[in-house]
This record gives structure tokens, C-alpha cells and sequence, in this order.
């Protein structure tokens, strides 16, 4: 009678995980065709620089785990591909958690089991993690002794990849306090960097929720946008996210060949313009969403100017952080990308398409 | 009164109108017709949301040179921003039209309660008082209300009907027009039924 109930219990399970892998599939299938029309965007303004970008995240692996020079910047570095971990997952999450069914998966399979195959599916789209295995298995006995640390690292990739399917608000403190932590001139051990880091989002684990939206108000265009990036602030954290990284791979590069800083700096103003204006493509489409109530209030026109604000004040924050940082500020260029820039908000709000993708 | 002439709107293949001729001569209009006449198209269209393929809408003899404070619309059909609260989206509306805060319609509506919550959290019938206070604050003289009554409780429709009652009080050349499914109340209220 147990051994019947155990075989039918798996049965219902391993049926209960083909749905899921077919549901998961097909998000991911349309993630990527969605992913592919930015990709063109991507691949004519970057096109021959993405087998070095690839390069450059291993280079940055490497850097985590060799800290014997300056742990600090070796924390940095780790803060910020956990950052970027947990952008590529929030893009996967609904794939993953299967989100716009999890009711109906409620209805038929255990809750456990919801959880269980989550953590499965998780685990295969962690390509960072998998990246850092991959990384482990090849060192020795006597390298891992060195290295101490690398572990704690892919500790907090499984566990931040938990954090950003059930508890996103964590992770948002958690990588705010993080940040503070690596920015303090101390010096203490590679180790204690990452142990701090996994007792900081433990500790966000607690923070309540603030929810400032009510008390904003909301008598202009320029408080409707507020709250809308405020509301969805995800637009702004993977954007912002990205630009990090393409700052500290400038930083990474302009170290080792201080010769080629001017192709670097085109190079730079080229993924500043791409991050900045895509923005547009969420813009335009709260635009074509709200149109019609903007039109009963007579502000068409106004709105429909508001919707490309964003993406421009976004580039010139960028450009203006990126000159300050690197006291790098070539008014050619700086002409240029904003020029650039326009012109990309332009055929972003042209190309619905496109624009899909983003949603 | 409003003049529909020669009206032509199609949807793709879909055609709605077609050389669509109609008068409503009366104050107080309710238009029943079946689902996908084209009710709701029509409202869009007379409050210059909507385009149309060609035809011409007369308000009181004229084609009025602002449509947008000459008609008060409250449909589904337009978006309202689901991430604000009810009371930012109505401070937007009050700010940007130089209306006065519709203290009375909200507390009217027993509506004060909600101000506070998201669009998106407010129950249908709740969304469906947010869209009537946004068009009644107006005080336009013509006021278009689509499905007024769906998902409304029993006092708030009593109150709509009260508020309907006294609207073209002061605006001897206005017009209420609205579609409805279940018409007998607003009949009761002198509204004149009738079909597309």
C-alpha cells in the first residue's frame, strides 16, 4: 500500500516537474526571441566586442579569487557580480517561479514541491554560479586553501538567487549596506569581506518594507514619472546595474593598457548611449498606455515630450559620473554621444517591437 | 444636441460604421445595443479619443473648437495609471484641469476611504467610482458615461442617479449620454432609451 502511494506520488511529481520544465521553456523561448530584437540593437552598436566582454567576466572571476593584492577592490568586484547575478535572475524570475500560473500550481502539486522544482530551475539558470563551479572544480587542494573566501562567494550566489525569488526587498538593502561596507577605506581580509556581505543580507532579511508611493504628490508630469520609476524601479536597477559594470570594466582595462584609454572611452560612451536610451522602450510604452487619460487632461503634447526626459537625463547623469570618475571628458565625444543618444530614443520609441521586449 | 453624420470606423477587417447617420435630440440619452455594436467606440469617438475613418460630430449645431472642455468621458477603455493611488490620480486631474477637489462626488460615493490606495488594488466597482468622480468633477457640458452602473453597489447607483438628476441644472445646452445593459433605473430617471 506505501510502496503504491510512494509511485503514485511520484508519479503526480514527476508530472508536476514536466509542466513546470515546459512552462519554463517556453517563457525562456520567448525571453529570447524578445532578447533577440535587442540583441540587433546591441550587435550594430557592439557587435565586435561581445567575445571580449565574455572574456572580461572571466577576467573578473579571476579577480575575486585572487585577492592577495587588494582585497578591497577584490570585494568590489565580487558586490558587483552578485549585482549583476541578481539582474540577470529578476529578468528570469517569472520563467523560473512559473508566476503568472503560480495560482493553478497551487491547485494541483504540493506546496513543497512548487518550492523544490524553484530552486531546480534556479540552479540551472544561475549561469554566473555555474561559471564559479566550473571555476572551483579546476582548482587544487592547495588553491583552495588560499582561497577560502571563493567559497563563502558561491554561498551567496545560490543564496541571493533564493533572496531574489521570494525576497526581492532584501536584496535591495542588502546590496545598499554591502555597497557601504566595500566603500570604506579598511582594510581587513578577502574572507571577513564576504562573511560581512552574507551577514548584512541576513540581516536585511528583517528590514520592513517602506512604502514612500502614497505620500508623494502627484500635481505634475514630473511627479507621474517620479512615481513611476519609484513603482518600477527594476527599469532603473538593471540599467544602472549594467552601467556599473561598464564602469568598472573601464576601470579594469584602462589599468592593464593605459595606451588604448581613447578606444575605451568610444567604447564606453557606446554602452552609456545603449543602457541610457532603452530606457525609452519602457517610457513609450507607459506613453501608449496613459495616452488617452492624458489627452482628457489636456496634456497631450506635454506627455508625449515627458516620455523621452528619462532616457536623456538618464545619459547625461551617466555621462556626467563617468567624467568625474575618470576625469576622462572629451566634449567631442561627449556631443557625439548625446547626439547619438537622441538619435537612439528616437527609433526606440519608433520600433514597437522592440519595445515589447523591455515590458 | 449631438449629430452624427456619415460616420465610417472600422476596425482592420471589422467594419462598425458604416455611413452611420443618428441624431440625439434628447437631454438625457441611454444607448442599448448588444455587445461589440460599437457603444463604447461611439463614446470614444464623440469625445475625440478615437478617430474615425471619416464623418462628422455636431455638438449643438457646431463642431466645437475644444472638444476637451466641452466633454466629460468616464469609460473602461481609458488606462488610468494603475500605480498611483486614487487621490493622486484625481490631484493630477484636479491640477491639470484647474478643477476643485470633488470633496462632495467622493465623499458622495463613500469613495474617502479608498483615496489612499493603488489604482490597481481598488475592487471594480470602486475603479468604476474613481473613472465617474474623474469625469463628474468636469462639470462639462456634455458628460459621456459608459456603463455607468456595472459593478456599482445599490446606494452608490442611487447617488449616480441623483447626481444625473441635477447635472444640466445649469447647462441649458447640455447632454448626458450613456450605454447601458440594464437601463431601467436611469429610464426611471428621464433618460430616453434607445438603439444604435
Amino acid at each position: 500500500m506505501n510502496i503504491a502511494f510512494s509511485k503514485h506520488l511520484l508519479t503526480q511529481y514527476r508530472v508536476f516537474m514536466g509542466y513546470r520544465y515546459l512552462a519554463y521553456q517556453l517563457e525562456l523561448k520567448q525571453l529570447l526571441l524578445q532578447l533577440k530584437s535587442f540583441g540587433l540593437l546591441f550587435l550594430v552598436v557592439l557587435g565586435s566586442s561581445v567575445l571580449g566582454l565574455i572574456l572580461l567576466l572571466f577576467l573578473g572571476l579571476g579577480k575575486i579569487i585572487d585577492s592577495s593584492a587588494a582585497s578591497q577592490y577584490s570585494a568590489q568586484m565580487a558586490l558587483f557580480y552578485l549585482l549583476l547575478q541578481s539582474v540577470m535572475l529578476s529578468a528570469m524570475k517569472s520563467a523560473i517561479k512559473n508566476s503568472y500560473q503560480r495560482l493553478f500550481q497551487r491547485t494541483i502539486a504540493r506546496s513543497v514541491w512548487l518550492y523544490l522544482i524553484d530552486i531546480k530551475l534556479l540552479t540551472l539558470s544561475n549561469a554566473w554560479l555555474i561559471a564559479s563551479v566550473l571555476i572551483a572544480l579546476d582548482l587544487s587542494l592547495s588553491q583552495w586553501v588560499e582561497v577560502p573566501h571563493f567559497i563563502v562567494f558561491m554561498l551567496l550566489q545560490f543564496s541571493l538567487g533564493i533572496l531574489c525569488l521570494y525576497k526581492p526587498s532584501a536584496l535591495g538593502y542588502g546590496f545598499l549596506f554591502s555597497a557601504i561596507l566595500v566603500c570604506v577605506p579598511i582594510h581587513i581580509q578577502s574572507l571577513t569581506y564576504h562573511m560581512g556581505f552574507a551577514l548584512l543580507f541576513a540581516l536585511s532579511l528583517f528590514v520592513p518594507v517602506v512604502n514612500i508611493n502614497g505620500r508623494i504628490a502627484v500635481s505634475s508630469l514630473f511627479g507621474f514619472w517620479c512615481c513611476y520609476l519609484l513603482n518600477h524601479s527594476w527599469v532603473l536597477v538593471w540599467r544602472v546595474s549594467l552601467l556599473l559594470s561598464v564602469f568598472m570594466a573601464y576601470a579594469t582595462l584602462i589599468n592593464e593598457r593605459a595606451d588604448l584609454v581613447p578606444i575605451f572611452a568610444v567604447l564606453a560612451m557606446a554602452f552609456i548611449v545603449l543602457f541610457s536610451s532603452s530606457l525609452q522602450f519602457d517610457c513609450g510604452r507607459v506613453y501608449e498606455q496613459y495616452r488617452l487619460f492624458f489627452k482628457t487632461c489636456e496634456q497631450e503634447r506635454a506627455f508625449y515630450i515627458s516620455q523621452f526626459l528619462s532616457s536623456i537625463l538618464l545619459f547625461l547623469v551617466a555621462t556626467i559620473s563617468y567624467s568625474v570618475i575618470f576625469g576622462y571628458t572629451h566634449i567631442v565625444l561627449f556631443v557625439i554621444g548625446n547626439m547619438w543618444c537622441v538619435l537612439q530614443v528616437y527609433l526606440a520609441q519608433k520600433n514597437q517591437r522592440i519595445m515589447r521586449w523591455f515590458g | 444636441m449631438i449629430e452624427v453624420i456619415g460616420l465610417n470606423k472600422q476596425f482592420s477587417d471589422n467594419v462598425i460604421y458604416r455611413d452611420y447617420n443618428k441624431v440625439f435630440s434628447s437631454q438625457k440619452v441611454c444607448i442599448d445595443a448588444p455587445n461589440g455594436q460599437g457603444k463604447t467606440t461611439l463614446l470614444m469617438m464623440l469625445a475625440g479619443l478615437e478617430k474615425p475613418q471619416s464623418g462628422t460630430f455636431l455638438f449643438a449645431g457646431k463642431i466645437p473648437k475644444e472638444l476637451g472642455k466641452q466633454v466629460a468621458i468616464a469609460t473602461d477603455r481609458i488606462a488610468l495609471p494603475e500605480f498611483l493611488t486614487a487621490q493622486q490620480i484625481m490631484h493630477l486631474s484636479v491640477n491639470t484641469l484647474g478643477c476643485p477637489w470633488p470633496d462632495a462626488i467622493i465623499s458622495g460615493f463613500n469613495f474617502s476611504e479608498f483615496l489612499n490606495t493603488r489604482f490597481d488594488a481598488l475592487s471594480s466597482g470602486n475603479q468604476k467610482k474613481c473613472q465617474l468622480i474623474l469625469a463628474l468633477m468636469r462639470k462639462a457640458p456634455y458628460l459621456l458615461l459608459d456603463e455607468p452602473s456595472a459593478a456599482l453597489d445599490q446606494a452608490s447607483i442611487q447617488y449616480l442617479l441623483s447626481l444625473l438628476d441635477a447635472y444640466l441644472a445649469d447647462k441649458p445646452n447640455g447632454q448626458i449620454i450613456i450605454t447601458c445593459h440594464e437601463p431601467a433605473p436611469f429610464v426611471e430617471h428621464g433618460f430616453e432609451c434607445i438603439s444604435l
